[in-house]
């Protein structure tokens, strides 16, 4: 909200800006920006939340700054209107959850001309271009009191007779600013006979605007259904000074203020005569009464007031207190004040006026609750961990994809504004690859990332997440076996077994590899508490090497598995060197290490096993040994 | 075991010992260290013998081996010590030659961020609390007071799946509704987590970010004791001369609502670019938890009461690391490297 402070200072005195800019942000209101000179005027731009629709009003501002400077609130002269002054016209309100209140006048006589240049002024310091005295009213009355009102051109409108309704579908409006507006039946209009003649709370028709010839208008003031007005306005891209009002909760009660304040300065600046007067609320507001207990007030706030403190900061905000007892009293909210609903919102209107900056600061004194944070996020920074210390880089990438993998169904968006965000990830493989060729254009050679994230697909038609890790090694010293030994450590080291289940290695491109491991499939498995073995002493081993040749499409893990299954002696079973190809059979290089706690071994001691293990493999899977 | 051999290792013990007795000089003792020790020496061609032979003169003869080697290596350092020998040492390689380092990868900086706050709320009793990122209505909005046709829906922009059941959450608060309906209170969480608004990308907004909240729900909490928290967090984040403001601001979900922030380091409250010109940095919402909130997660407002706060946690790992750009955080291109 734009403030000049010169029209504010019409309200409320002050002497200080910055003063009144630091406490009104402390209040709520915060100051965003520098206070900026327009027109000869000084300007304060203020942050309003979207419960305050006073706040979007100088006398909603100068309400504030009067309370929290203790001063006195000004309020401008206002016409007096007698409530329906009966007359031809015949004002329909169709449906009234849409329109809650709709007053109308007609005045005559007008003398449209340039407004006088207080007038001007004052809207060009806000940002309103003046236009003529009768627009420039409805405008410089909606900036003072926050009620949007529109004047149409009486002799220009189809009809007096005015109906306030949804719009039909491949109805159109020309709006003032001269766009064709194709209405849906979720607008909400101002017809005029048959006629669209205003897009309700958002923009008013171009046929039917004051121009200097008019000499008859019709003046209103409504309030509609806030959701309505706004989704017009995003809908139709018309964000007007009308729609960012109305699309927050204005009281109904104040179209009349609005309008006694407008009659005065029509009457006042263009002679108008007041014809008659509509008035059209089916449903009025009661007032709304709360009850503040003071021991919640203090309880929540943290601080000791009084009640009579706090009866005299809500009376400040003409929070009125209607009753008192000991322990409590009960206000009543003025209609101004559409934010307050309940006793916490009292408690607050208490403390934001007694200050912030009063409330004690202390940490809570309560015993720390037990710790529920889950094994999986445990899970996942070890991982973390883990990968950083086996040379692995993490990358966090945007779920958020075009691309997917045919295996899992993957989850769409139905709104997405961008093309290359329609559907979440399947896999981890497609953003890790693309940061991997990232960088390979920047001739990194050796690359390992990895990430800890989510992939998302649909089970049943139900959308799911999972928890997962994936890595891609490329270049340099990048192979199945490099990348499946990482995966096998972490797993060992994270005290699981590897398990092909729950574990998907693939190659991505010629010299990269990919791996995924469901990280809650693992946490549904029972992990080791004992990862590592402990020894007291180096333990004595022996080893023996075992060099042979294997059919070619024979399998190297069962042979290494069996050789390891041959005696509880043996420790360990690996590869000596890659498998390679030796005379159109597959040549193997195996060693084996025996270990013992605690006896010395010889090689003479292991010979009877040496010997069962050529047997094992001769028999087994037909092993030539030269 | 032939006996030959046990005899010649001790006739070349006495011979020995009388010949480093003899010696006169540092570099007389040196060569005959060589001589008697040394690879092409007799003992060392005895020693070979070692392993031909039977497991029970193995031991004997291996026994004997080593007192000879023993005895002579004393004599040898007595003597040296004696002559005032300097010992020669270990020659070092030029000292100047770079160190050959084991490859480590590195954290993302988010994560590391993420870590650093974590263990600040850690000593303050607080646990890590996860929730999913495919939420419904009811806890991203629902019950964080937030009904259909609220405002502030249209501000989250949200991504739907099944509009409006089924959605991307737009806030980690969606996992704070999640543990009030769910968790024995009290509560102390605190929520790292992504998000998604469907906006278009740019420098400052990215479709998915990152958030911080916590969330304490105990008896007897008031606003005295969530400003106590954001100060000590201040504090962590900022050092400790770190000025604060705390202010009235509206959120749906909590009622009385805060702001807030900390005093520009840069302008020291004159108002520069880097605060717009406002002289503060916004670093946090907050707020008491509405009582609406807490009823429609099945908490009685008048038996209980709790604080929480939120942050984007971007804009802190942006400015930790001098990233101008919130989409190279997340788009694969971000390279971590330790400084040479």
């Amino acid at each position: 909200m734009k403030v000049p402070l010169s029209w504010l200072k019409e309200y409320v005195s002050f002497e200080d800006e910055k003063e009144v800019a630091r406490l009104l942000t402390s209040i709520g209101y915060m100051q965003d920006g520098p206070i900026k000179d327009s027109a000869g005027d000084r300007v304060l731009d203020l942050e309003v939340r979207q419960n305050r629709s006073d706040g979007l009003s100088l006398i909603g501002v100068a309400r504030e700054v009067a309370a929290v400077l203790n001063t006195d609130l000004k309020l401008p002269s206002t016409a007096t209107i007698v409530a329906n002054i009966p007359s031809q016209q015949k004002i329909t309100i169709a449906d009234d959850t849409l329109c809650y209140r709709f007053q109308a006048i007609v005045l005559n006589d007008i003398q449209v001309q340039a407004s006088p240049s207080w007038l001007q002024q004052c809207l060009v310091a806000y940002g309103i271009q003046p236009i003529n005295n009768v627009v420039d009213i409805t405008n410089y009355v909606m900036v003072e009191f926050g009620q949007p009102l529109h004047a149409f051109d009486a002799d220009l409108l189809p009809s007096l007779d005015l109906t306030i309704r949804a719009a039909r579908p491949d109805e159109e409006l020309a709006v003032l600013s001269g766009e064709n507006v194709v209405l849906v039946s979720d607008d909400i209009i101002i017809a005029s006979g048959e006629n669209p003649v205003a897009l309700a709370g958002v923009k008013g028709g171009k046929a039917s605007s004051v121009v200097n010839t008019t000499t008859q208008i019709v003046l209103e003031a409504a309030t509609y259904n806030q959701a309505s007005v706004r989704r017009s306005s995003i809908r139709h891209a018309l964000r007007t000074e009308a729609s960012t009002r109305l699309e927050k909760f204005l009281h109904p009660d104040l179209t009349q203020v609005a309008l006694e304040r407008a009659v005065q300065l029509l009457q006042d600046l263009t002679h108008a005569k007041i014809i008659s007067h509509t008035d059209i609320y089916p449903n009025p507001q009661p007032a709304i009464t709360i009850t503040m207990r003071l021991a919640r007030l203090n309880r929540v706030a943290g601080v000791s007031l009084s009640l009579v403190r706090a009866a005299e900061l809500l009376e400040k905000l003409q929070v009125s207190v209607i009753a008192q007892t000991e322990q409590d009293l009960t206000v009543r909210v003025p209609y101004f004040r559409t934010d307050l609903d309940q006793e916490d919102d009292i408690i607050e209107e208490v403390v934001r006026l007694n200050g912030y900056d009063k409330i004690p600061e202390h940490l809570p004194q309560q015993a720390s609750p037990k710790n529920i944070q889950s094994s999986a996020y445990a899970l996942e920074e070890t991982v973390r961990d883990l990968l950083a210390s086996m040379g692995f880089d993490e990358q966090i990438t945007e779920p958020l994809t075009l691309e997917h993998q045919p295996v899992l169904e993957p989850v769409a968006l139905q709104n997405s504004l961008t093309s290359e965000k329609t559907m979440l990830r399947t896999t981890l493989s497609q953003s890790l690859l693309k940061a991997v060729v990232n960088r390979k254009k920047f001739h990194h050679t050796s690359i390992n990332v990895f990430e800890v994230g989510k992939i998302y697909f649909l089970a049943a038609g139900t959308p799911q997440e999972k928890r997962v890790v994936g890595l891609v090694s490329s270049g340099g010293m990048a192979s199945f076996e490099s990348v499946k030994g990482v995966v096998e450590l972490l797993l060992v080291r994270l005290g699981y077994a590897y398990d092909p289940q729950f574990v998907e290695i693939k190659m991505l491109a010629v010299d990269s590899v990919f791996a995924q491991i469901d990280l809650d499939a693992l946490l549904l498995q029972k992990s080791n508490d004992v990862i590592e073995k402990v020894l007291i002493y180096p333990p004595q081993v022996l080893y023996q090497d075992f060099s042979f040749t294997v059919a070619l499409d024979a399998q190297v893990g069962p042979i290494l598995a069996a050789i390891q299954a041959a005696h509880p002696l043996i420790s360990r079973v690996r590869l000596g060197e890659a498998p390679f190809v030796k005379n159109g059979r597959k040549s193997l290089f195996v060693k084996v290490t025996f270990g013992n706690d605690v006896q010395v071994l010889s090689s003479a001691e292991v010979e009877p096993q040496r010997l069962a293990i050529v047997a094992l493999l001769t028999d087994t899977f037909s092993a030539h040994f030269n | 075991m032939p006996d030959s051999v046990i005899t010649q290792l001790s006739d070349l013990r006495q011979h020995a010992l009388t010949r480093i007795a003899a010696c006169t000089t540092p570099a007389e003792l040196k060569e005959l260290e060589i001589f008697l020790l040394g690879r092409k020496s007799q003992f060392t061609s005895l020693a070979q013998v070692l392993p031909s032979l039977a497991p029970e003169d193995k031991k004997h003869f291996g026994q004997t081996l080593n007192e000879v080697k023993t005895a002579l290596t004393l004599a040898f350092k007595e003597k040296s010590e004696a002559l005032g020998e300097v010992v020669a040492e270990i020659p070092i390689a030029d000292s100047t030659l770079p160190g050959n380092r084991p490859e480590l990868g590195h954290l993302h900086p988010t994560t590391k961020v993420i870590r650093s706050i974590n263990h600040f709320f850690h000593y303050l009793g607080y646990s890590v609390y996860e929730g999913p990122e495919i939420e419904t209505d009811e806890y991203n909005f629902d019950k964080l007071n937030l009904p259909l046709d609220h405002p502030a829906r249209d501000l989250a922009d949200t991504f739907y799946i099944s509009e409006p059941e089924r959605l991307l959450r737009t806030h980690t608060s969606s996992v704070e509704t999640r543990a009030m309906s769910h968790e024995q209170l009290p509560l102390r969480i605190v929520v790292p987590g992504k998000v998604y608004r469907n906006e278009t990308s740019n420098v400052t907004n990215n479709s998915m970010f990152y958030q911080y909240e916590g969330l304490v729900i105990d008896k007897g909490l008031s606003l005295a004791d969530l400003k106590g928290t954001l100060v000590a967090f201040a504090k962590f984040l900022y050092g400790k001369d770190v000025v604060t403001r705390f202010r009235c601001k509206y959120y749906p979900q909590v009622e009385p609502g805060a702001g807030f922030d900390i005093q520009c380091t840069f302008c020291s409250g004159d108002g520069c670019q880097v605060c717009k010109y406002r002289g503060w940095v916004e670093v946090l919402g907050s707020g008491m938890v509405h009582p609406n909130v807490l009823r429609n997660c099945g908490i009685d407002p008048d038996q209980w009461s709790g604080f929480a706060f939120g942050m984007g946690l971007d804009r802190l790992v942006m400015l930790k690391y001098k990233i101008a750009d919130i989409r190279k955080l997340y788009n694969g291109d971000l390279v971590v490297e330790d400084k040479s």
